[in-house]
């Protein structure tokens, strides 16, 4: 037996130790506030060089894929069973890896959190996060993933408890919770139904080789539900409103911890998932309405005020775009694209809080604003999917393969054209921003490395981002193909791709421009002009009106319930009905109990009246006795000679 | 196990009226912790794959009548047992401050845990009836005596619709006795459809044996459950009683009277159970949805928890009526997760009305009658969470192993069913999210700045819930392994 035998628990043990981590530094980091923070940052390090190390050693066996299955909650060779593994490929280990290395630089961007309200808080949630986000990625069945998922939304809801003194953060974190804990059951709700009567569910099985594939209603309805689920998690519209909820959390945290790491876990699950769905029929229509969402979800972005909203919404944005490209298009294209969005929304939250942050004006705090500014740029191009970057092959193909049918072409394009709408808005907002900030250089510099890992060179190997392929621009070996792999027919980008993408994102630049470089942005300008349109859209299409009218609905229903059931029948008509039926059959009975006593007392009256009175009247002597005496003899003698 | 609480039960009544109430609460909470670290030893040393009752205890009671003293314990009861097991001496520690008649409610619990134990393990009808509806007599004082202002009514009402149940149940106990012949109360031997094809004759009607009598078992245990619209006394309870009696009631209560519902139903009714399980699922249903939106009405913890009880039987009832391994099994596994859940809230509750005077946490028009705790009380806060989280099934906790196993066996079977039981789930998420957001969250207000966090007896009779209940979550094979024997034996006899 070898060490490389023993990475899968090595790396269970490093997530468990992370997490372990967190825990203790949420309970235990406000009194030792350095301890915590290092044993947080160990546990990173530690799971990062196990998942790196299990790397190693899978390349050492050519990326033989491994698996580590263990029952759980029923013997796993049983129908139904519920196991836990892990699954060692090399798309999970490397996006396990990615999930802990934004955890890293959020955590290094945690002196931007001028509050310094509860920051083990924040330390504790990265570690939680990290290790969830970790876990979902190299898990075997589809259970421990969505532990992992639990705890990268608990740590955010763990994150988000330092500011719950405040109305607007405290509102929001609850809304944050149900909807998460409302995603997270349906997806349960869906795989304990797609897994009834079948074989252990693990990633490892084919959808061809099982029974998960067959398309039958019990598995429809069960992959319905899960997808129902993980387009909660992704915050697909109607469900992104809590994004718009204002609150003064920190920014980084809403968007790492709240967004990105959540949602890293639930694209886990959905691209493991995907051939299952993909072969049930109903995942093409679950990204219909993905990429449906999101121009509506773009345009609430767009009439948002603040750029903290407009940042959420951008990440949501990112999320829904990547389920969309997922389920249209495939693994290669929306990994690409999960990357991407996933490594430059995480970058531009942290360069949009330094920038926040501000500080007396000097040159060396100016030229961090300056520098904050400028890899906002390049950060929002590599989000945009522009040339270089890895999600430009993606979307490229994309574009190609949409090309041939209009209407798909025309939803594509303006998903596309109103995200680039939204990302220039924020940048411009970005610029009008403080034009100093006091935020460490390692704070400003630390997510550069966030922005080179979206470069296309290192995932697909090519200069232009396998935007442009051909042989002379591929430098390196493609890491996507080993990640995805290369499980599908990718199509080969076309000149066209190239000039439509530019073209849109031309576009959207130009576009932006005319409405959000100005002094006062014309979104908001318009939002003005239409105030009761732009309040509909920025609160997220009256969707809190809705929610809140089914909530009293409810409310109203349960207490009519309860107040019929329990104060009435139970409480009012059961007990006094009872009581007056037995005080009623009470008094009936006392009724009849004296009728009838009166009635012997009259019964007796008479038959104790007649002889007593014949005896008065003996005694009294009006009847003479011997007359009687005469009549009994006369009556016996009769009676005898009769019977002769 | 059943007669250390009888005798510390007796043991308190000798015990001087006054100065010694220390000396009697210690030996109350210690007769109570012997009895419970018993049952944690006899199904510790369960053997695990083995479908027959072990420990077996047969004694004749009243010859007579064949009645026998007749205990033992499977997987179908190891889990009820456990829950006892562990909660009694927890539920007499909360009560450990008491200071008005501790002798006497120390002897009640004793009185209620031992006859809980023997209702679970009794395998004569008869000795189970017996246990069963002693149970009502010691609630019946617990609620009169320390209960709140209408504890008379509450009390009254509780014993009343327990004697009713109990009648509704002696009834079915004589029918069947009088119907095998030679006549027999033990479980044993009645098992395995023995009352299959006996018909009763009534006004010249023939009814069947089995249908009669397991109406009137349903309808007997559903007063006591309690099953929605059956409900009513329970509320009341919840409202009156203090925090421990409503734990013994809501979780403990709720856990045997499900458990003899699945013992008498499987043993000895298997003929029927096919044709019954789709109404047994509907009450299911209905318990599940009524109870998650009555508990969105409330503005009381202790009755919010009422109604989630309500609920949580409804998922073990669907369970239940799945006849599937998985299903009946995570049933079994539910009575456990969810008894200590629903425990461990209303502990919960009584560490807020004892701080704060009353478990009301939202006012007429439901405004804030008080909030922002969290920040003076993380550590109730955290508690608070768990038990929330393993209520909702959340992976890792109790609740989850139950929830799923339940949901994976009644799929195939109910698939609208178990899609409206996640509608369910959702209610419940809603009303616990929206107490705790109401009760933890926000500025600390309505004068509770100084509310005071978990002290250390509090830690230590709350740990040992949320330790269980993780341990049930991670690691719940030992547990399944003990329950899956028994229900599979059960179901095979029915298919």
């Amino acid at each position: 037996m070898s060490l490389s035998d023993y990475t899968s628990p090595l790396i269970l043990l490093s997530l468990i130790l992370l997490f372990t981590a967190g825990i203790l530094n949420l309970f235990f980091g406000k009194k030792l506030p350095r301890l915590g923070l290092s044993g947080v940052s160990l546990g990173l390090l530690i799971a990062i060089v196990s998942l790196s190390f299990s790397f190693y050693e899978l390349a050492q066996t050519q990326f033989q894929i491994k698996s580590w299955l263990r029952g759980w909650i029923w013997p796993k060779e049983e129908m139904g069973a519920i196991t836990a593994g892990l699954l060692e490929d090399p798309v999970g280990l490397i996006m396990a890896g990615l999930a802990l290395l934004v955890g890293v630089f959020s955590l290094l961007s945690k002196s931007l959190d001028d509050t310094k309200l509860k920051p083990e808080r924040f330390s504790a949630g990265v570690a939680l996060g990290g290790a969830g986000a970790a876990l979902a990625w190299i898990s075997l069945t589809p259970w421990l993933s969505f532990l992992g998922l639990l705890v990268t939304n608990f740590a955010a809801f763990v994150a988000f408890s330092a500011r719950w003194d405040s109305k607007e953060d405290s509102n929001f974190s609850a809304r944050f919770a149900w909807q998460r804990i409302w995603g997270l059951l349906f997806c349960l709700l869906g795989t304990a139904g797609i897994a009834s009567g079948k074989a252990a569910l693990s990633w490892g099985l084919s959808a061809e080789s099982s029974a998960l594939g067959v398309v039958s209603f019990q598995n429809q309805l069960g992959g319905w539900l899960l997808l129902v689920g993980l387009l909660i998690q992704c915050e697909v519209f109607p469900f992104f409103s809590w994004l718009l909820m204002p609150s003064e959390t920190f920014p980084v945290a809403r968007a790492v911890l709240g967004q990105i790491l959540p949602g890293m876990a639930a694209f886990a699950i959905l691209y493991r998932v995907s051939p299952w769905l993909s072969q049930l029929g109903i995942f093409p229509l679950a990204g219909w309405i993905a990429l449906g969402s999101l121009p509506l979800v773009a345009l609430s972005g767009l009439m948002q005020a603040q750029w903290k909203e407009s940042l959420r919404t951008l990440v949501s944005l990112g999320l829904i775009f990547s389920f969309a490209a997922l389920s249209l298009e495939g693994r290669w294209i929306s990994l690409g694209i999960f990357i991407a969005v996933n490594l430059s929304s995480a970058a531009l939250s942290i360069w949009l809080t330094a920038l926040e942050v501000g500080g007396p004006s000097g040159n060396a705090n100016r030229k961090k604003a300056i520098t904050c500014k400028a890899f906002m740029l390049v950060s929002l191009l590599g989000f945009f999917g522009a040339l270089g970057f890895v999600s430009a092959g993606g979307m490229a193909r994309w574009f190609v393969d949409a090309w041939s049918v209009p209407a798909v072409f025309a939803a594509l394009a303006a998903g596309v054209l109103m995200i680039n709408l939204l990302g220039w808005k924020l940048f411009w907002a970005a610029t009008r921003l403080k034009l100093h900030t006091q935020a460490s250089w390692f704070a400003v510099l630390s997510p550069v490395i966030l922005f080179l890992l979206t470069l296309g060179i290192l995932w697909n190997g090519s200069l232009t981002g396998a935007l442009l392929d051909f042989p002379a621009e591929k430098v390196l070996p493609s890491t996507l193909d080993l990640m995805t792999g290369k499980a599908e027919e990718v199509l080969s980008p076309e000149g066209i791709s190239f000039w439509l993408q530019s073209g849109l994102l031309g576009l959207s630049f130009l576009l932006s421009l005319i409405f959000s470089k100005r002094i006062e942005d014309r979104w908001i300008s318009l939002a003005k002009r239409l105030p009761r349109f732009a309040g509909f859209v920025a609160e997220g299409y009256g969707m809190d009106r809705l929610t809140l009218m089914v909530e009293k609905t409810l409310a109203r229903v349960g207490g009519m319930t309860y107040w019929l059931v329990d104060q009435k029948i139970w409480n009012h008509f059961l007990p006094f009905g009872i009581t007056g039926g037995i005080r009623w059959g009470a008094k009936l009975s006392v009724a009849g109990d004296k009728k009838v006593v009166s009635f012997f007392a009259r019964f007796l009256r008479i038959w104790i009246d007649v002889p007593s009175k014949m005896l008065q009247l003996v005694q009294n002597g009006d009847v003479q006795w011997y007359i009687f005496f005469g009549l009994g003899s006369g009556l016996a003698m009769l009676i005898h000679f009769l019977r002769i | 196990m059943i007669f250390f609480p009888f005798f510390g039960a007796l043991l308190q009544a000798f015990l001087p009226d006054r100065g010694k109430i220390r000396v009697a609460r210690t030996m109350a909470f210690g007769a109570s912790l012997i009895s419970g670290f018993l049952g944690l030893v006899l199904v510790a040393n369960m053997h695990a794959q083995m479908p027959e009752l072990q420990f077996n205890e047969i004694l004749p009671w009243i010859g007579s009548y064949a009645i026998t003293y007749d205990l033992g314990v499977d997987g179908l009861n190891a889990t009820v047992l456990l829950l006892i097991s562990i909660l009694f001496p927890l539920v007499m520690a909360s009560e450990w401050s008491q200071k008005h008649g501790a002798r006497g409610m120390g002897a009640l619990f004793l009185l209620l845990q031992g006859s809980f134990v023997g209702a679970v393990c009794a395998q004569d009808l008869f000795l189970q009836f017996f246990f069963w509806a002693f149970t009502g007599i010691p609630i019946y004082f617990l609620v009169g005596i320390w209960g709140g202002e209408g504890k008379e009514r509450a009390s009254f009402r509780a014993i009343v619709t327990s004697s009713i149940g109990n009648v509704l149940l002696f009834a079915a106990m004589i029918l069947i006795y009088y119907s095998v012949d030679p006549h027999t109360f033990s479980l044993r031997e009645l098992a395995g459809g023995k009352l299959a094809g006996r018909f009763f004759e009534i006004f010249g009607a023939s009814v069947p044996v089995s249908g009669l009598a397991s109406i009137l078992i349903s309808l007997g245990l559903a007063l006591r459950a309690p099953i929605w619209p059956f409900h009513g006394w329970f509320t009341e309870v919840a409202e009156e009683a203090p925090a421990s009696v409503f734990v013994v009631v809501s979780s403990v209560t709720l856990s045997v009277a499900s458990y003899i519902f699945i013992r008498l139903s499987y043993t000895l009714f298997p003929e029927i159970l096919v044709s019954v399980a789709p109404a047994i699922v509907t009450v299911g249903l209905i318990n599940l949805i009524v109870g998650g939106i009555c508990a969105v009405a409330q503005t009381d913890l202790k009755l919010l928890i009422a109604f989630a009880s309500l609920s949580q039987v409804g998922l073990v009832l669907i369970g239940a009526g799945s006849l599937s391994p998985a299903g009946v099994v995570g049933a079994v596994y539910l009575q456990l997760c969810f008894g200590l859940a629903i425990a461990g809230f209303g502990l919960f509750s009584g560490l807020i009305s004892k701080r704060i005077g009353s478990s009301k946490f939202l006012g007429k028009d439901h405004e804030k009658l008080f909030s922002g705790l969290a920040n003076p009380a993380p550590a109730i806060a955290v508690f608070a969470g768990l038990m929330m989280a393993s209520l909702l099934g959340f992976p890792a906790m109790g609740g989850f192993v139950g929830a799923a196993l339940v949901i994976i066996g009644s799929y195939s079977m109910h698939p609208v069913v178990v899609l409206l039981s996640g509608a369910a789930m959702l209610l419940t998420t809603y009303y616990l999210l929206t107490m705790y957001k109401n009760v933890f969250f926000g500025k600390t207000s309505g004068g509770f700045q100084d509310f005071t966090d978990l002290n250390l007896t509090e830690k230590a009779y709350l740990l040992p819930i949320v330790g269980t209940l993780l341990i049930l979550g991670l690691y719940p094979r030992p547990f399944l392994e003990l329950v899956r024997p028994t229900v599979l034996t059960l179901l095979s006899s029915i298919k």
